[in-house]
């Protein structure tokens, strides 16, 4: 994948064509889709937004060879920043340049706000301020307003509306090219969808600027109305979906004709918009660009790879100069990118450009041949573009799949080799890890020779990226070596749901319905433990597995009931998650009965925790939904809701934090008996304490989600509590089968003076399947999918009212991957439920001094292992699917962004999992060793 | 002399042929009694299936409806015989004592027989709410997820609860006797002889094949087949299948290598 390459070149040669225009105001309604202003649009129409904007229709029937309507094609990335870049440069803006758009940079290249200045012509431009970060100095008139301000569905439209008229209507006409970017209807539909009446409202509201626009137009100025890209059904864009592409594009010229009559039908396209009954015309948004160009007399831009569009041209022969123009231009385009240095990229396709424009040159042809072989000469140029910029770099692609591979295989070694390890853990970690020192050096080393030996044959690849890449490898291959994985024992305890899990992403389908998939697998992880828990030796024992088990099946399929459905997954998913965002029932989450510190924790710091972050969401629904009726209210809900849930924020964070930081412990010293200290909560002094600490980031990560997602991610809590008292119950269920099929079976009743020896079974991968999967079960149930465009930008606007680049990036990554990052944080629990803090000696060292954590570490290392190797897994598999398939149709639209999220997975599980082992693990150990380590 | 365990070889293959078959021929056409194989494919119209595949995918609830009718019959046979087979196998002693003991059995064949259809509904509820928590739809479709888990009911709970009885939770001798066979069986999956082998292993493959049978719902291929519940009720039944002729060759295997080295060892006496 590479970044369009940015030739700088201008075009400097005034080859235009007489204009018919002098000026131009082009008004730019962020996300109207096509079937907003088309006048058949779906059947049945939809009240919201159909028919609506009627203007463009109206017009296009009274005056037809003024007024024209198209369905215009707006390259992915729908994203506002590199549709303008489009709409000006006449270039492909590519997938790279998406996280651009919160730090947008300038144009470099050709444009026509460049020609516009080279013609001395005026430019003024109002509204998204997006324009002002790609043209910074360019307009000598602006009035820019904050783009990211989401919940604000009015104020960038009336800043518009505000400065466009009296522009318009000034005698002294002081701009000859004005640029109008209208917000409402994006924001509309991110806020609530394009079913809403706020989209009524706001679409009448347009119509209502476009009629008095045209009335104040004087005959020498194009009028150009267009959607910089569509919207989903949802309301949210980015990807490339029908409804996302499809743009609305309307051309009216007040004053003169622009086309006699139709023009040859060899010229024009159709499609069809999804739902609606007749195809229409339609063109490539960034056909635009040479169009407005030439009507209003300018040079087209050099860089640009559109059409002019046939009709506005259909009239005397001026299609025929206009088209040869604008071949031409593509022409020397073409040239100057094969002279340029990434001019090879082209070898493969020039034959076939030669050709396409050979045939254009041909002298017998009447008028109307030359104008399809020109047109076509400028399409082939176009597709050779979107092919190459979607280019992939198959030796990098290789480095990162071996890289990734041989890291997983390692992880997989040490996993094996951990949990063989047992007690020894220590002694094992401590003759791997100077090998793998040793790799990383030796491969660092390895990768600067490599490069240096083949410097010439590794295009585009530097000395630090061979040592970054030889380094993990070679480290990873001395684990490997040194403690080879038992292949053996790994096939026979092979995960299937893993495997599957894992395979599905071949499938386009499959990723899709991944919601499904990890219910379906999670239900299938759980049945082991089942029939376990039938075949437990005690009634207690089988009622708790049992019962604990079904209830974190039931909570798991509750949660989901929950999703925001993929465009993919229609029409057979209903999306019940904003829907249901309006039932204002906050679940506490359990609280379960602990002592000590957790006393005072719960009722002080968690429950007002839980309490503000729906308090927050429901303020936030009064006022998108209009509940209290009136717009005045909006700053004081918009106040109330920041400092909540900043109140909120800090009391978790510094607060508990601190709290739990300096008192992790929940025991309770009951000295009420003057010859006894009893202490309770011995038996669960690792893992209550350690919920504590998990409950800390789940209450940070439930401020920062909506309400819905706030009751799904209570079940998921619940899930993983009953799942913990599941795993306790099979443990001490295979702790009895042990002791039963071990010499001394007694030995389950003796109370074990000096308990010297624990012999509890280990952490298993079976015990971290199914906390793994609730992760993502809540990651889907919190209304969150695999794709760009499910993105919750709402939970930028938590901390501040505006965007801030400070914390509107932490809510949102805590609103997107926090349920990752708890399943991440959940991981050591496995290992620290119900785990005493009993004295032990490693086994057949039973001399040495009894040591406290003997067992937990190695077994909570163990589990926070296994837990990275199942995120590595899935990422293995959506990176190969991505790489393998790469040419397949919907690489952009499934594979890819799975494969993005499968990074981002691998990467705040990891980090969760660090911080939980590093600083939750370690610190209550240590303050159980402190209390513990005197008294026995 | 030594004992030989009563392994009815040739009749346990016939029959186990003749079930088998005959769940085959339920399934893939019984529907056609109910729906005309002529009629026209009704959806994807535009991915035209085969003719003989057009009666099965019209209506999935008369498929699985139609399936569950053959079933039911095939069934109450199946299980009579494999109950017989049981009790053959367990009783020991002279020819007369055995045919005393089977008779005293058999007075409350009966009494099973209900007790095992009784079992059978109750379970298919049970089944419907796990169907559901593996993601089945919870209130559309609820009749064709019902007719699946009647019919996954049928082919693994039947024959089981008509031979070994009901396991309930009350505590006398009987009952904790039942229970612990069904946990030995279905829970530890520890097999101890032919006869058990016949019982647990098609119950297991039914299970096995209708969670597979979930996985092509997924599939994007728009064909009429993949319609909610005809690829599980037909994986569960194709499993059913193959787990009884897996679990006969397995039996088969066992039983002549015994009986071999058997003979070895008459040889050497």
């Amino acid at each position: 994948m590479k970044k369009t390459p940015a030739l700088t070149e201008t075009t400097t040669c005034t080859n235009t064509v007489p204009a018919t225009h002098t000026r131009a105001v082009v008004l730019i309604i962020d996300a109207l889709r096509f079937d907003f202003v088309s006048p058949n649009p779906q059947t049945p129409p939809s009240p919201y937004h159909h028919n609506i904007l009627t203007l463009p229709q109206e017009l296009t029937k009274a005056r037809p060879r003024h007024s024209f309507i198209f369905n215009a094609y707006s390259d992915p990335p729908t994203t506002t920043l590199q549709r303008i870049k489009g709409l000006t440069t006449g270039s492909l803006p590519t997938f790279v340049d998406l996280g651009n758009n919160f730090g947008a940079s300038s144009i470099e290249e050709d444009s026509i706000i460049k020609q516009l200045g080279l013609a001395n012509k005026t430019a003024a431009f109002m509204g998204d301020d997006t324009w002002m970060s790609v043209f910074p100095d360019s307009f000598e008139i602006s009035f820019p307003y904050d783009s990211f301000n989401v919940e604000d569905l009015h104020t960038v439209d009336e800043g518009v509306i505000k400065h466009l008229f009296p522009l318009l209507e000034d005698p002294t006409k002081p701009f000859d090219f004005l640029v109008g970017h209208f917000l409402g209807v994006d924001h509309v539909g991110h806020r609530v969808g394009p079913d809403h009446p706020s989209m009524k409202t706001k679409l009448e509201q347009m119509n209502d600027v476009l009629g008095r626009v045209v009335d104040l137009l004087d005959d020498k100025t194009l009028l150009v109305v267009l959607g910089d890209h569509g919207m989903d059904r949802t309301g949210d864009h980015g990807g490339d979906g029908e409804h996302e592409t499809s743009s609305a594009l309307w051309i009216y010229s007040k004053g003169p004709e622009l086309s006699r009559d139709a023009p040859p039908s060899g010229l024009l396209q159709y499609t069809t918009f999804p739902g609606a009954s007749l195809p229409h015309r339609s063109v490539q948004q960034i056909d635009i660009l040479p169009t407005i160009s030439l009507l209003l007399g300018l040079p087209i831009p050099f860089n640009n790879l559109g059409t002019v569009i046939p009709e506005l041209f259909w009239r005397n022969s001026r299609l025929l100069e206009a088209l040869k123009l604008n071949a031409f231009q593509i022409r020397d385009y073409l040239k100057a990118y094969r002279d340029s240095a990434s001019g090879g990229e082209l070898d493969g396709y020039w034959d076939e450009l030669q050709r396409a424009w050979d045939v254009t040159l041909c002298k017998k042809c009447n008028t109307e041949d030359t104008l399809i072989k020109l047109t076509n000469y400028n399409r082939v140029a176009l597709s050779t573009c979107r092919a190459l910029w979607a280019q992939f770099n198959p030796l990098r692609m290789a480095f990162g799949l071996a890289v990734l591979g041989v890291g997983f295989i390692a992880t997989w070694s040490l996993y094996m080799g951990l949990s063989s390890a047992k007690y020894e853990w220590n002694a094992y970690l401590s003759s791997q890890l100077p090998n793998c020192m040793r790799g990383i050096a030796g491969g660092a080393v390895v990768g600067l020779l490599l490069f240096i030996g083949l410097e010439e044959k590794l295009e585009g690849i530097d000395a630090l990226d061979c040592i970054l890449f030889a380094a993990p490898i070679f480290s990873s291959l001395a684990l490997m070596i040194s403690s080879p994985p038992p292949i053996l024992a790994s096939i026979r305890s092979l995960p299937i749901p893993l495997v599957l899990h894992t395979v599905a992403f071949f499938s386009n389908s499959f990723t899709f319905w991944e919601d499904r998939l990890v219910l379906y697998l999670g239900l299938t992880s759980i049945v082991p433990f089942v029939l376990t828990g039938i075949k437990a030796p005690t009634t207690r024992l089988r009622y708790r597995i049992l019962g604990f088990s079904l209830l974190y099946a039931v909570c798991v399929r509750l949660m989901a009931i929950s999703t925001v459905c993929r465009e993919e997954q229609q029409p057979y998913c209903h999306v019940t998650f904003y829907a249901s965002s309006t039932l204002p029932t906050p679940p506490l989450p359990v609280s379960r009965s602990e002592l000590g510190l957790a006393q005072t924790f719960i009722p002080v710091i968690l429950r007002p925790a839980l309490l503000a972050g729906s308090g927050f969401w429901l303020l936030e629904w009064l006022d998108s939904a209009n509940v209290l009726g009136d717009e005045g209210w909006t700053p004081l809900l918009r106040t109330a809701r920041t400092w909540l849930a900043r109140g909120s924020f800090t009391l978790v964070f510094f607060v508990g934090g601190a709290l739990w930081y300096l008192i992790p412990l929940c025991l309770h010293f009951d000295k009420s008996q003057a010859k006894q200290v009893k202490v309770l909560g011995f038996a669960n002094a690792y893992g209550s304490s350690y919920l504590l600490l998990w409950t800390l980031a789940f209450a940070l990560v439930y401020n920062a989600s909506q309400l819905s997602a706030q009751i799904a991610l209570g079940l998921g809590a619940l899930a993983l509590v009953s799942f913990l008292e599941v795993v306790d119950g099979v443990r001490d269920v295979r702790y009895m089968e042990q002791v039963f099929a071990s010499a001394t079976p007694s030995a389950v009743l003796q109370q074990q003076p000096n308990p010297a020896v624990d012999q509890s079974p280990p952490v298993r991968f079976a015990d971290i399947i199914p906390v793994a999967l609730l992760g993502l079960q809540m990651f889907f149930a919190t209304g969150h999918q695999s794709t760009i465009s499910s993105i919750q930008w709402k939970a930028g606007f938590i901390l501040t009212p505006t965007a801030s680049y400070m914390f509107a990036p932490i809510t949102v990554v805590l609103n997107s991957f926090g349920p990752l990052l708890l399943a991440g944080l959940a991981a050591p629990l496995l290992a620290l439920w119900n785990r005493p803090p009993m004295m032990a000696s490693v086994p057949g060292r039973e001399n040495t001094k009894p040591e406290l954590d003997v067992k937990v570490k190695g077994e909570t290392t163990v589990a926070v292992i296994g837990m990275m190797l199942y995120y590595t897994s899935l990422l293995i598999g959506s990176a190969v699917s991505a790489a393998v398939l790469r040419r397949h149709l919907m690489v952009w639209k499934v594979f890819a962004p799975r494969f993005m999220a499968g990074v981002a997975g691998v990467l705040f599980v990891d980090l969760a999992a660090l911080i939980g082992f590093c600083i939750g693990f370690s610190r209550i150990t240590s303050k159980i060793t402190f209390l513990f380590q005197g008294t026995s | 002399m030594v004992n030989a365990p009563f392994f009815p070889f040739a009749r346990y293959t016939s029959i186990v042929g003749v079930h088998t078959s005959l769940l085959a021929f339920v399934a893939l056409f019984f529907p056609r009694m109910f729906i005309d194989d002529r009629m026209e494919q009704s959806s994807s119209k535009d991915r035209p299936q085969h003719p003989f595949l057009v009666a099965l995918t019209t209506s999935p609830t008369i498929t699985v409806s139609s399936m569950i009718l053959g079933v039911v019959i095939l069934q109450a046979w199946w299980g009579g015989w494999i109950r017989d087979w049981l009790i053959d196998y367990s009783l020991h002693g002279s020819d007369d004592s055995r045919r005393l003991d089977k008779a005293k059995i058999n007075e409350r064949k009966t009494s099973a027989f209900i007790n095992a259809w009784a079992a059978t509904l109750v379970v298919s509820f049970a089944f419907h709410f796990i169907i559901v928590l593996f993601g089945a739809p919870i209130f559309s479709s609820g009749l064709n997820t019902y007719l699946l888990s009647l019919l996954i009911s049928l082919l693994s709970v039947f024959a089981p609860t008509y031979t070994y009885g009901t396991p309930s939770l009350s505590s006398d001798t009987e009952s904790m006797a039942i229970r612990m066979t069904w946990t030995r069986l279905f829970a530890e999956f520890s097999i101890r002889s032919p006869v058990e082998r016949a019982i647990v292993y098609p119950s297991a493959g039914a299970i096995i094949g209708c969670w597979l049978g979930a996985i092509p719902i997924a599939l994007d291929w728009d064909r009429p087949w993949q319609a909610w519940p005809l690829t599980p009720a037909f994986g569960g039944l194709l499993g059913y299948i193959l787990a009884s002729i897996v679990a006969l060759t397995i039996s088969a295997i066992t039983a002549l290598a015994q009986e071999d080295i058997r003979r070895e060892r008459l040889k050497a006496l």
